[in-house]
């Protein structure tokens, strides 16, 4: 029983949420449409989840992520303006975050500096070069319609930023899951020392989870400013806390106490529900974050509970 | 060796006493460089102030209220000539202004709030600009709707226009706010397009308009309609004449006014008055109010019919 | 203040079992107020033990604990500082960057003065005690910038301040001394004794145990074997009493005569003052490495695995040179490690059995052989192969590691390094912490290593264990190989003997590096 509340606890409770508010608003909330809705308004949020969840998975914190959604959002409309190819702007945005992974992977992990205070400083440094590029302005125009429909849109009835989500879900549980890789990283998060007596590399494996962090942060930049059309310095802000807000919702869910991607997914789905339904409900916003605060104490306070009484 | 302490303790003396003297030291100060408004007026300022001889420096803290007051202090540390801040209230800072005031730097205020200390705060009342902005939509809505309200407390000059909101109010008994949104900042255009696609659904046609304090969640807003109501009849009117809000506007789309402070004029007068205070006099007023100009599908020359 | 001679403090009979192991089996012990006593034997003996029963850590089973005549029942750390027994470990627990001062105040009540902290008084108290044990010591500069002998003292002055010591115990204060600090520590424990306090003096090195002790007692698997006045017993005496076998000839196999080398070690930088190791195991070989807790032996398992890097000196597999630092290296040379530290250095605790099974040869569970897919399927397949080869207990492979015995959960670190031919196989304490059923199959395990021509290093601090499985034995004492035995010549007295040798050559460059590692 315990075992059951530990793994699925969490799920339950976003089941209970949702049919709570669908009882609370059958017409607005409980509706097909709104909850498929949902699925494209948790999406930037769900993508920056999933890249913390790798860098979690390491046993590290990245600070930088969002800084690094600032930056793509910026970064892309810049090298727009400046006539660069979408495909291209796009490319190359991934490619800076992902030097941006490297150095904070390399020094958290060949020098063994904290990966707060290596990844703040990154993060620091980013958000400098982002207002740099930008002026410290706004960005708006010359963002091509193709670009725009990355995150616009409907494909047969699902939002195309549904499908991002999707597609990154997908290919990141794979790599923790599946692959060797995800073994190596979650041997470190686990176990530093025995996992490199083991004979794991630290300091490449600490770098992919760092570059992956980076460039899905980038990529939900670049969403972002696809989705709303313009791009802002400080427009990946309010995705730092909520994101590790997911992922810590998420390791109370599935396995025990270690970062996953279902898990991840459930947590963001938590954020989003709880925003959605409030809104639809009227609930000042205030009250939003008090609410969403409590659940994720309750989450994690339901698990620790749990196993205390084992 | 007397004669060689001397005389470089005069040439310090000198440098100190001469070297302001060659160039006037502003620092214009903000939490806000980001927002488009904010960015147009410091640039203006910069420009005119420039143009002037004046040495400007701009300082932005990036939406941390701690580190303003901190620069502030750095700046008054630093004996600047004069001090500038811009889209932020004096009282947030009121402790360091008196420092300012008391080293004798003179503190002018740019879509401020009138202070203690604060020789003239040059705005566009946003009061006014709240109602300016409500009677527009509540005359396009012939009295009588339902409307939804952005809006971000946080802000004060943004805080004053939602009370001149609440004031118009009164006299339209008619006019109904069905739902309001505390605009989350940084990232308002996403956190408007959210809000307004949730309650698209809770209300959907009962929506007749959207009142947007700024135009950042206006635009979030106009882009939830797109997408979610694109028939709605729904219209979007805000405040502060956002590149993107004017492309929306010239689109024909729910997006129907945006009222556009004159930033370029506030920073001109500001420039003017800094310069009175520069030469000794006083300014024309402790506030000055520079009025703003309506934006709509018609002034932009476009024909949505 | 007690008087001269009196019997401060006496242990009879004391008894304690952990599972089935017993650590203590009958020990006695008696000090007298104002004298240093030295408590002496090998790894295991249960000296440890005895002192956690003094610091109210542990509970004795059985036995008397008498202070001046009167029992008492030491029920907790509070009250063994109560009874005026204060303890000074190898770990120094010292915060780096406070002075001998502040730190002397760490979890004491602070001399006030009004609301603040009376820093004079603070230092008033210090000095007075200073100047009696160590009157040359640094009170102002923080004790990162000391050296370990410093350290040390700032640790006794620590114990002594608050309410009046009775009894000072000190493990291995000198291990990591060079002898001109570890005399001035010695003057220290004299002063101290000469003020009444009665010091239990646990130390390694015999020459300086026969200078400053008093009396002595010497345990051997948990019982008291000898005790009395040290000027009644020599060097010999001691290391007889401590070993206890007396021509026992070693049980292990040798290798063929004609055995191939696999491993080779030449001129391996080793140990703080330069020296340096070379030596060569053959196929077949069991080479077991024995030296006492602190003499290094984890450090040079590590050189030679890669887990640590060097300057300078070959080690090669197979003839192929292995480069330092380069675990990877070693792997794919067929070389396999079970590190001495399950908990930390070994189980990943937070992954399943399979995952720590998979982890080192995470090629071997591949869906296909050339994607790097990972099969759950292959993955319980070779936990089942593992866990009967083996003979694990273990329920799912899915569970975590924690949920074995220790001996099962010693197995499965065998187990990581199963599908590969093993070349070499470097054990760390292949047997601490399991029961002996377990033990015996651990030691199974490595003679079928050997037999399948893997060459092994064992480093152990159990002498059974390296009589049971080692036909030739290197002995360490201070970074040093003090001593080659095999045939006729290994015997437990000689290893033990080899064992506490401290090399007095060790100097002054000892403290010399302690100040540069810490600047």
């Amino acid at each position: 029983m315990t075992s059951f509340v530990r793994r699925y606890g969490t799920l339950v409770a976003l089941l209970v949420i949702i049919i709570a508010f669908s009882i609370a608003s059958p017409i607005a909330f409980g509706t097909p449409n709104n909850l498929i809705n949902i699925t494209q308004q948790m999406t930037l949020l769900a993508i920056v989840a999933i890249g913390a969840t790798l860098v979690m998975a390491v046993g590290e914190f990245d600070l930088s992520t969002a800084a690094v959604v600032s930056f793509g959002g910026i970064f892309v409309v810049f090298l727009l303006k400046a006539g660069v190819p979408a495909p291209l702007a796009c490319l190359a945005v991934l490619a800076a975050a992902g030097v941006f992974g490297a150095v904070s992977g390399f020094i958290v992990a060949r020098f063994e500096v904290l990966s707060f205070i290596t990844t703040l400083a990154v993060g620091t440094i980013i958000g400098g070069i982002t207002f740099w590029l930008s002026d410290g302005a706004t960005l708006f125009g010359d963002i091509p319609v193709g670009f725009r429909d990355l995150a616009r849109g409907k494909i047969s009835g699902i939002p195309t930023l549904t499908f991002w989500l999707i597609g990154v879900a997908v290919v990141a549980w794979v790599v923790l899951d599946k692959v060797e890789i995800g073994r190596r990283l979650y041997a470190i998060g686990g176990n530093r020392e025995a996992a490199r007596l083991a004979g794991v590399r630290i300091v490449s494996n600490t770098m992919v989870a760092f570059i992956g962090s980076a460039m899905l942060s980038a990529l939900v930049g670049m969403l972002l400013t696809a989705r709303i059309g313009s791009a802002n310095p400080t427009g990946g802000g309010g995705f730092l806390l909520s994101a590790y807000a997911a992922v810590f919702l998420g390791m109370t869910a599935f396995r025990e106490g270690e970062a996953n991607v279902p898990g991840t997914l459930v947590g963001a789905a938590i954020i989003a529900v709880v925003g959605n339904g409030l809104t639809i409900l009227g609930v000042s916003t205030f009250m939003q974050d008090i609410i969403t605060g409590m659940i994720i104490l309750a989450a994690v306070l339901v698990r620790r509970t749990g196993t205390q009484s084992r | 060796m007397t004669n060689l302490k001397l005389s470089l303790t005069a040439l310090t003396l000198l440098a100190s006493t001469s070297l302001p003297a060659l160039a006037t030291d502003v620092n214009v100060v903000t939490p806000y460089m980001s927002s488009i408004p904010t960015n147009d007026m410091v640039q203006a300022f910069k420009a005119e102030g420039e143009a002037l001889g004046w040495d400007v420096t701009v300082i932005d803290t990036r939406n941390d209220f701690g580190q303003l007051a901190s620069r502030m202090e750095d700046t008054v540390n630093a004996g600047a000539d004069a001090i500038v801040l811009v889209s932020t209230s004096a009282e947030l800072v009121a402790d360091q202004v008196a420092m300012a005031a008391e080293a004798g730097i003179p503190v002018v205020s740019l879509d401020g709030v009138k202070a203690e200390n604060v020789a003239v705060n040059v705005t566009s009342n946003n009061f006014d600009l709240g109602v300016q902005l409500s009677e527009a939509l509540f005359t396009a809505l012939s009295g009588k709707g339902n409307i939804v309200k952005f809006f971000h407390s946080a802000h004060p000059g943004v805080h004053q226009r939602e009370l001149g909101l609440d004031a118009t109010l009164e006299n339209y008994p008619d006019i109904n706010v069905i739902a309001e949104h505390f605009v989350q900042v940084p990232g308002p255009v996403d956190d408007g397009r959210v809000a307004m696609e949730n309650i698209l659904r809770q209300y959907g046609d009962e929506i007749d308009g959207v009142w947007a304090a700024f135009d950042d969640p206006g635009i979030g807003a106009e882009l939830a309609f797109e997408s979610e109501a694109p028939d709605s009849d729904a219209i979007i009117m805000g405040i502060d004449g956002n590149e993107q809000a004017v492309d929306m506007i010239a689109s024909c789309t729910h997006y129907a006014l945006t009222l556009r402070q004159d930033f370029p004029g506030m920073a001109k007068i500001g420039v003017e008055q800094l310069e009175k205070i520069l030469n000794g006099e006083s300014p024309d007023s402790d506030e000055i109010f520079v009025p703003a100009v309506p934006i709509t599908a018609d002034s932009l020359g476009v024909s949505c019919e | 203040m007690a008087q001269q001679g009196q019997s401060f403090l006496s242990l009879r009979g004391v008894k304690k079992h952990f599972g089935g192991a017993k650590a203590l089996d009958g020990a006695d012990l008696l000090v007298e107020a104002g004298s240093v006593h030295s408590l002496v034997g090998e790894n295991g003996a249960g000296k440890s033990t005895l002192i956690k029963i003094l610091s109210g850590l542990i509970e004795p089973d059985a036995g008397d604990i008498l202070i001046d005549g009167q029992p008492v029942e030491i029920a907790g750390v509070q009250q063994a500082e109560a009874l005026g027994f204060r303890f000074i470990h190898q770990e120094l627990s010292l915060v780096p960057h406070f002075t001998a001062v502040e730190n002397a105040f760490i979890g004491r009540p602070y001399p006030r003065k009004g609301p603040f902290i009376d820093r004079r008084a603070m230092r008033q108290a210090i000095e007075d005690t200073a100047r009696d044990i160590a009157p040359d010591l640094p009170l102002d500069i923080p004790v990162g910038q000391m050296t370990t002998g410093q350290k040390q003292l700032v640790e006794i002055i620590r114990a002594l301040i608050g309410a009046p010591a009775r009894l000072v115990v000190m493990d291995e204060p000198t291990a990591s001394l060079s002898d001109g600090e570890a005399a001035r520590l010695h003057k220290a424990v004299k002063r101290l004794s000469d003020t009444g306090v009665a010091v239990i003096f646990i130390s390694h090195r015999l020459d300086e145990v026969m200078e400053i002790c008093d009396s002595f007692t010497v345990l051997r698997n948990g019982c008291t074997v000898g005790a009395g006045r040290i000027n009644q017993i020599d060097r010999a005496g001691l290391v007889h009493l401590m070993s206890g076998r007396e021509e026992v000839l070693g049980a292990a196999e040798t290798p063929p005569v004609d055995s191939p080398v696999v491993l080779k070690v030449r001129d391996l930088p080793f140990g703080t003052c330069g020296q340096s190791v070379s030596f060569d195991i053959c196929a077949g070989e069991i080479l077991g490495l024995y030296g006492l807790v602190g003499a290094g032996r984890s450090s040079l398992m590590k050189l030679i695995w890669g887990a640590a890097p060097h300057a300078g000196g070959q080690i090669e597999l197979d003839g192929v040179p292995l480069r330092p630092g380069r675990i990877g290296d070693r792997i794919s040379c067929g070389a396999a490690y079970v590190p001495e530290d399950r908990r930390n250095e070994g189980l990943i605790t937070s992954r399943s059995i399979a995952d720590n099974l998979a982890v080192a040869h995470l090629s071997q569970v591949r869906a296909r052989p050339q994607m790097p897919w990972t099969s759950r399927r292959k993955m319980a397949e070779r936990s089942a192969t593992v866990q009967s080869m083996l003979s694990v207990k273990m329920g799912s492979p899915w569970h975590g590691p924690l949920t074995l015995s220790g001996g099962n959960q010693q197995k499965l670190l065998f187990g990581r390094w199963f599908g590969e031919p093993t070349r070499l196989l470097i054990l760390d304490e292949p047997s601490r912490g399991v029961d002996v059923g377990a033990k015996a199959e651990i030691h199974a395990l490595a003679r079928q290593f050997a037999r399948d021509g893997a060459a092994v290093l064992m480093t152990t601090s159990d002498m059974d264990e390296l009589m049971a499985l080692s036909a030739r034995v290197l002995v360490m004492a201070g970074g040093d190989i003090t001593a080659e035995l095999s045939g006729n010549s290994l015997t437990p007295a000689r290893v033990i003997d080899a064992a506490f040798q401290h090399q007095s050559e060790i100097s002054d460059t000892d403290s010399q590096t302690e100040k540069e590692t810490h600047a």
